[in-house]
């Protein structure tokens, strides 16, 4: 699918109860060399809202 | 071996590096460096390649090369959006070589896809009926996409653009923003002129509608208000009429808060049947289930929020509801929660009183009252519990649960702290009832009961697109958005439709919008200016004073056109107040200053008298957390501050790297992008100790966790002086002192802050990183060091002495 994927979504959307559960902000690999910070907001959430 | 092509026909074609070449070259149009960039991306393309890619393949592949170098230059995210808007095109509208054939294919197909949405049972069948579908096509205007950024194409084309019943994209950009401003003025005397209005301002993204408008504006289930709040009553038959009523309002995608204060604790007796309750968390629990069920086939789970205040007898057990561990039936692992908080409650805390929790079912008018007619009951009943006249009562110390709320907070990011008579002393609608509560995003202050289920309806300024070419901001034209925007949203009450009456009912008598702004961050750093500074405090006041000004003032204009909303006579509108003067009265309920500064710049008293005339909307104004819209725009959430200078975005359409393109455009005119960006990157996004870069940019550019917490709440404080409703505000805390957190919270509730959203601790850890690539670990360790000197400035001035729980001495006004 070409929309909703990009070059750097590695992982699938984690949709468990513990990743709901859990604040999401750490760092995730970014590629061979770095890893970058995550923001913790969830678009999802705050979807329903605005 | 030659690699082949597989067309959409199937037909199969020997790959073509001229003709990929070309494509991208006709992409990098008007950036600098094209030819690098040609050259990179086909370069780096030719790697991905196999024999038998399809051309869809070889589209997405050209996209993902592209997202791949957004690091080293953000200017690679424009050439990915390009790339993106051009697949849309060729599938909505065919193949094109010019511009100009672009735009005349737009013109040419526009009438016809309303046609097919229509004819396909998808569209209003006014779409066709009341609109001049030919000269609208007209004036689309395809160019308006160069605005969008890769992430808002891919966030407008997934979740907000219509699907042909066989899955096809029946919209391009500019078609999504004609429809939805079709769909917000079907009610209009002139609705193709109206239309071309709001299609103007959203197709620029100079204001947005809100998700649910976006997704159902102009459709045939146009569920188009964005927020519902309501109360469970005390009784069987109520709690199972809530439960429909989330089934329902979570299909039409609305985001719902929901009080259940009003529930009878566990162990309260039940007459009927003389047996005892089982208290309102296990029924908490199966609306928790009810937002899996209704979830779009598990896509989209509900949202909604739990409200409790904090004297109910079962409140402990309520902070427990988002913790992993424990009973899952008593848990709510979808649902969030918040506290409702009464300055009784903060008084007690300030002079370490005890606090006592009581059953609803004893209590039965706690729940209706605020203030200080709160206070005087809920005294009453103390006495009454230490004369041994309560059935059911228990006592801790208010600190005691003050500061489980904040490991609760601190562990969970819930419940969020609401302060309900800062809110219910501070509306202007209060004729209507007491306020129980906010809604999903803490953003929305309410009246309702069991007949009116509260709903608002919302929009967001886009503040980053008010800039003049001087780079100044241009109040003329946020004063005219405000003024569009509310018209836009008194239009959607009278089209939008719920499932639930009583939904309906209260926004037919009530009218309430909320009109918000979003990139504030976006727009101080355009301009140079640190988030905690006193510059960021008065600008945040100037920009909210303007649109506050012209929002009521549209209002009553509207009022005039089309009458003022049913509950108006009896309101503080028809008395002629306007938000900035409930400060006042909060301070006189609360008997204690509010701390706030109250400079005005506009002529409030010819407002005072338009609004006692008549207002359209019981409320006007509300700063949603604008997560999602936010993408689209392409701008800085809310008035949130930057999160890191580079980071992951999760969303529900994938992940997303940021990079701070106002940052490198700074460091770009400065000469010094090309060597800082690999150092940026090392450092996490943190520019704090990287030598070469100004103290100057350090300052503007603090990550949120950098920031003081202080100057989240001056921010807040200063835009609500000037909103009848509330803010989403989000806090970032590198703290974990409670007594920090307890001076911080405390603080908020000092400034007239009614509410707070998530709180986001910083990590104590993150990802160990251990070789010699990764983040290089000599530049973490540095990263974790001192700032530079002067690098990091101190916290502002409006960070009050330091208090903690220890500190607070017990103060007169208690």
């Amino acid at each position: 699918m070409l929309a909703g994927t990009t070059g750097i979504a590695l992982l699938s959307r984690d949709t468990s109860a513990e990743a709901v559960m859990l604040p999401r902000f750490d760092t995730e690999y970014l590629s061979t060399e770095y890893y970058v910070p995550v923001d913790p907001m969830d678009d999802l959430q705050c979807d329903s809202c605005q | 071996m030659g690699i082949t092509v597989v067309k959409r026909s199937g037909e199969r074609e020997p790959y073509d590096a001229n003709k990929i070449n070309l494509a991208i070259e006709a992409v990098t149009v008007g950036l600098d460096d094209n030819i690098t960039w040609v050259t990179q991306i086909a370069s780096e393309l030719e790697l991905t390649l196999f024999d038998g890619i399809t051309t869809q393949q070889l589209d997405e592949a050209v996209i993902q090369v592209a997202l791949q170098n957004v690091k080293d230059d953000p200017a690679f995210d424009v050439v990915a959006a390009r790339l993106l808007l051009k697949t849309i095109y060729k599938r909505v509208l065919g193949d094109y070589e010019t511009s100009a054939e672009l735009k005349d294919l737009h013109r040419q197909h526009f009438a016809a896809n309303v046609v097919r949405g229509v004819d396909e049972g998808l569209l209003d069948p006014r779409l066709v009926e009341l609109f001049d579908l030919d000269f609208l096509s007209t004036q689309l205007e395809p160019a308006h996409d160069e605005l969008l950024k890769y992430i808002g194409v891919v966030t407008l084309n997934n979740r907000y653009g219509i699907k042909g019943r066989n899955g096809d994209a029946l919209e391009v950009p500019q078609y999504f923003w004609m429809r939805i401003a079709m769909g917000l003025s079907l009610n209009e005397a002139d609705p193709t002129q109206a239309a071309l209005a709001f299609y103007k301002k959203m197709s620029t993204l100079e204001y947005l509608a809100a998700g649910s408008t976006l997704v159902n504006a102009g459709t045939v289930y146009p569920q188009l208000a964005n927020c519902f709040v309501m109360e469970m009553q005390d009784d069987m038959e109520h709690i199972a009429k809530t439960t429909r009523d989330v089934m329902w309002l979570t299909k039409g995608t609305g985001g719902i808060g929901l009080s259940v204060t009003k529930l009878r604790a566990q162990g309260s007796p039940i007459r009927s049947n003389n047996t005892s309750s089982t208290g309102p968390i296990p029924f908490m629990h199966t609306i928790d289930s009810i937002l899996r069920a209704v979830s779009r086939g598990g896509k989209k789970f509900g949202a909604l929020c739990f409200y409790m205040e904090n004297w109910h007898m079962d409140f402990p057990e309520f902070l427990e509801l988002r913790n992993n561990s424990g009973d899952p039936y008593r848990r709510t692992r979808t649902a969030n929660t918040a506290v409702w908080i009464s300055d009784e409650f903060m008084k007690r805390v300030q002079n370490d009183d005890d606090w006592y929790l009581f059953d609803p079912l004893e209590v039965t008018d706690l729940n209706e009252l605020y203030g200080k007619a709160f206070s005087a009951r809920y005294n009453e009943y103390v006495a009454m519990a230490e004369a041994g006249q309560m059935h059911m009562f228990k006592k801790i110390t208010a600190r005691e649960q003050f500061k489980s709320i904040l490991i609760s907070l601190q562990t969970t990011s819930h419940p969020w702290l609401t302060w309900k008579d800062t809110i219910n002393n501070r509306a202007l609608n209060n004729n209507t009832g007491t306020i129980h509560l906010s809604n999903l995003c803490t953003e929305i202050t309410l009246p309702q009961d069991e007949d009116n289920v509260s709903v608002c309806n919302l929009a967001s300024i886009n503040l980053s697109r008010h800039l003049d070419d001087a780079g100044r901001l241009d109040f003329v034209k946020i004063a005219e958005s405000a003024r569009l925007a509310v018209r836009q949203l008194d239009n959607l009450i009278d089209i939008t439709r719920s499932s639930v009456a009583e939904a309906d009912f209260s926004n037919r008598e009530n009218r309430a919008v909320g009109l918000g702004v979003m990139g504030f961050t976006d727009v101080i750093e355009k301009l140079g200016i640190s988030y905690e500074s006193e510059e960021a405090y008065d600008l945040i006041d100037e920009i909210m004073e303007y649109v506050s000004y012209a929002a009521i003032d549209a209002s009553t204009e509207l009022a005039k056109e089309r009458g003022a909303y049913a509950n108006f006579e009896g309101s503080r509108w028809a008395q002629g107040m306007v938000p900035l003067d409930s400060i006042a009265l909060t301070e006189a309920d609360r008997g204690m200053e509010i701390k706030v500064n109250r400079t005005t710049r506009l002529d409030w008293d010819a407002l005072r008298v338009k609004v006692k005339g008549g207002m359209r909307n019981a409320t006007l104004m509300a700063i949603a957390p604008t997560a999602s819209i936010g993408l689209v725009a392409g701008t800085t959430p809310g008035l949130d501050p930057q999160f890191s200078q580079i980071f992951s975005r999760s969303t529900s359409n994938g992940k997303f790297l940021e990079v701070n393109r106002n940052l490198v455009v700074d460091l770009q005119k400065l000469g010094i992008w090309e060597s800082t960006r690999e150092a940026i990157l090392r450092s996490q996004g943190d520019i704090q100790n990287i030598a070469s870069i100004p103290d100057h940019l350090k300052a503007v550019y603090k990550t949120s966790f950098q920031l003081s917490p202080y100057s989240f709440l001056e921010v807040a404080a200063r835009a609500q002086k000037w909103i009848d409703q509330a803010i989403s505000r989000n806090m970032y805390l590198e703290t974990r002192d409670l007594g920090d957190m307890m001076d911080i919270y405390f603080a908020a509730w000092e400034r007239g802050v009614k509410t707070t959203y998530y709180l986001h601790m910083k990590p104590r850890h993150t990802a160990e990183q251990s070789t010699v690539k990764v983040n290089k670990s000599e530049d973490i360790a540095s990263s974790n060091a001192t700032p530079a000197a002067g690098a990091a400035q101190s916290a502002p001035s409006s960070a009050p002495a330091r208090r903690g729980f220890g500190g607070l001495a017990p103060k007169a006004g208690a």
